[in-house]
């Protein structure tokens, strides 16, 4: 199409068709389900921490294509991360997804800066933060 | 003006004449909401200006003038549904219709509350928390393969016994097809059951009449009717209105209030507790009004007419599947292989095209069907042909854009 949004790029669809990391792990250590009430989407995140660090990740995303390519692009990142770690990055994703959040500066969102033109469309990306917020309350 | 002149008619809604990301906006969400025409507008300016003062109160013209066209109000509504006035309830809109029809009818432990799986959450939950607090309990009537109603399993449902209340909506805002509603009335009927209907969705579409529905309750929204949202219709036969205790408390529906004891107007003001939404009642007033000079032949003949050009054209995009194939109203929920709803809403959206995603507040459909959502075209007889073609090719579009 003449203007096609640039919200669905070739990149952001290579990651929602095929995503990175996706499935499960054997043996998670932690994991966590969260589910978008709206739309029934949901993300299930499985980790697998040793020594303090997250060693493995795999993801079963139930979604829109935003929701499945971010799950894909934290997923992809999250390796060497400790629970601390972890947390400022889902601080970082969310803030930075907020509003007045800068998208194309933040190095994982940069993904996403299409979204300012679908402004309802936040919550589908920030989903899969939230499993990981969720997975590392776990104790 | 000529009968299918809809560009004057749509001329008379500035809200459609706006642009969406660059693009010129195609309104396809009516089922949420209508869009408002002039009448209305300047109705609502008219209440809050020459109008504004409350009602019921003063000796002042001013109130005066203002109560004479809030009960003008509820009198077109009692027309719109061919009841009196004096048992026309004016709300906040169908959910809170439903609420007070739900949370009035005397429900006792046992007694059983028939309603289709189709129905709309404003006809469901109200009905779960009145069976909470009473020991009733809620049962699904359930759909037959095509999405219609079961009618061999209502009557099996309705031969349980103990059936208190029989509750449809009129028109689905999901499946865009007119329940069986003589029958399901009938069968109420003779079960000894009260007959509620949820019409918000039926009202924007075709006349209703309560008396040949033999229905006992009936409400429907303002907002859905090209009037404004915070203003609705509960219309009860009066013996059930006669028979409800108060419902919240407050001025206007006393009579007398000491501390020691508080006496209550009879209905419909009993219910109608504090200063009511007199502008929106003025306002519900001139949307019937305005319909009304439509005219339904008009209205249905336009609609007929974009359903027709409308659901083949959908049904050829590849990978699209109707929820409801044949649909009665020019309203169309689908899913489209491999594209979620949102993506679909929202790429859509990009082509300033109006659409409903999610589950349209009908959770148990959709997990009836094995859906986790769906988009919805709920077009109104504003629409175009034009309209409807830029939907089909968009369709085709996003169809390549996420499928590849």
């Amino acid at each position: 199409m003449a203007d096609q949004p640039t919200l669905y790029s070739p990149a952001l669809l290579t990651h929602a068709r095929a995503p990175q990391h996706a499935g499960r792990l054997p043996a998670p250590t932690h994991t966590a389900t969260v589910d978008n009430p709206l739309c029934g989407d949901r993300v299930t995140l499985h980790l697998r921490l040793d020594q303090g660090q997250i060693a493995a990740v795999a993801h079963k995303t139930r979604g829109c294509a935003l929701c499945i390519a971010s799950a894909s692009v934290m997923a992809a990142q999250l390796a060497g991360m400790t629970a601390a770690d972890g947390h400022a990055a889902v601080r970082s994703a969310l803030d930075t997804l907020a509003p007045e959040g800068d998208l194309a500066a933040h190095s994982h969102l940069a993904l996403f800066v299409g979204l300012r033109a679908a402004p309802a469309r936040a919550r589908c990306v920030a989903l899969p933060w939230q499993a990981l917020a969720a997975a590392l309350e776990e104790t | 003006m000529p009968p299918d002149d809809i560009d004057a008619i749509r001329a008379q809604f500035p809200g459609l004449h706006r642009t969406v990301h660059g693009r010129p906006l195609i309104y396809m969400d009516s089922a949420a909401t209508a869009h408002k025409p002039r009448a209305v507008l300047d109705a609502l300016h008219t209440a809050n200006t020459r109008l504004c003062a409350n009602v019921h109160r003063g000796v002042h013209t001013v109130s005066a003038e203002a109560t004479a066209a809030h009960e003008a109000a509820r009198a077109a509504a009692g027309r719109f549904l061919g009841a009196p006035a004096s048992e026309i309830v004016l709300t906040s809109g169908t959910t809170e219709a439903l609420n007070l029809a739900a949370a009035s009818i005397a429900l006792r432990p046992g007694d059983r509350i028939l309603l289709t799986a189709a129905e709309h959450h404003a006809n469901l939950v109200p009905w779960q928390l009145a069976a909470q607090r009473t020991g009733a309990r809620v049962e699904p009537i359930p759909l037959t393969p095509d999405n219609t109603v079961d009618l061999d399993a209502y009557r099996a449902l309705l031969a349980g016994g103990r059936v208190a209340v029989v509750g449809f909506s009129l028109a689905s805002n999901v499946l865009g097809s007119w329940v069986p509603a003589a029958q399901l009335s009938a069968g109420a009927r003779a079960a000894g059951a009260l007959v509620v209907i949820d019409a918000a969705q039926a009202a924007a579409h075709g006349p209703i009449d309560v008396t040949a529905l033999d229905a006992d309750v009936l409400a429907f929204s303002g907002h859905k009717v090209f009037g404004p949202t915070g203003i609705g219709v509960l219309w009860a036969r009066r013996a059930l209105l006669d028979a409800w205790p108060p419902w919240q408390g407050g001025g206007d529906m006393i009579t007398r209030v000491s501390f020691e004891e508080t006496t209550f107007r009879p209905p419909p003001a009993r219910f109608e507790a504090g200063t009511p939404n007199i502008t929106g009642a003025i306002g519900l007033h001139a949307a019937l009004d305005w319909l009304e000079g439509i005219g339904w032949a008009r209205i249905q003949r336009r609609e007929a007419a974009l359903r027709d050009h409308l659901r083949p054209r959908l049904a050829a995009v590849p990978g699209l599947t109707l929820l409801q194939s044949a649909p009665d109203l020019p309203l169309f929920s689908f899913t489209l292989d491999g594209a979620h709803p949102h993506d679909v809403g929202t790429l859509l959206d990009m082509e300033g095209i109006a659409v409903r995603t999610g589950r349209h507040c009908a959770d148990p459909l959709h997990k009836a069907l094995g859906l986790a959502a769906s988009t919805r075209a709920s077009l109104s007889f504003l629409n175009t042909v034009q309209e409807c073609d830029a939907l089909v090719a968009a369709l085709h579009r996003i169809r390549e854009v996420l499928c590849g």
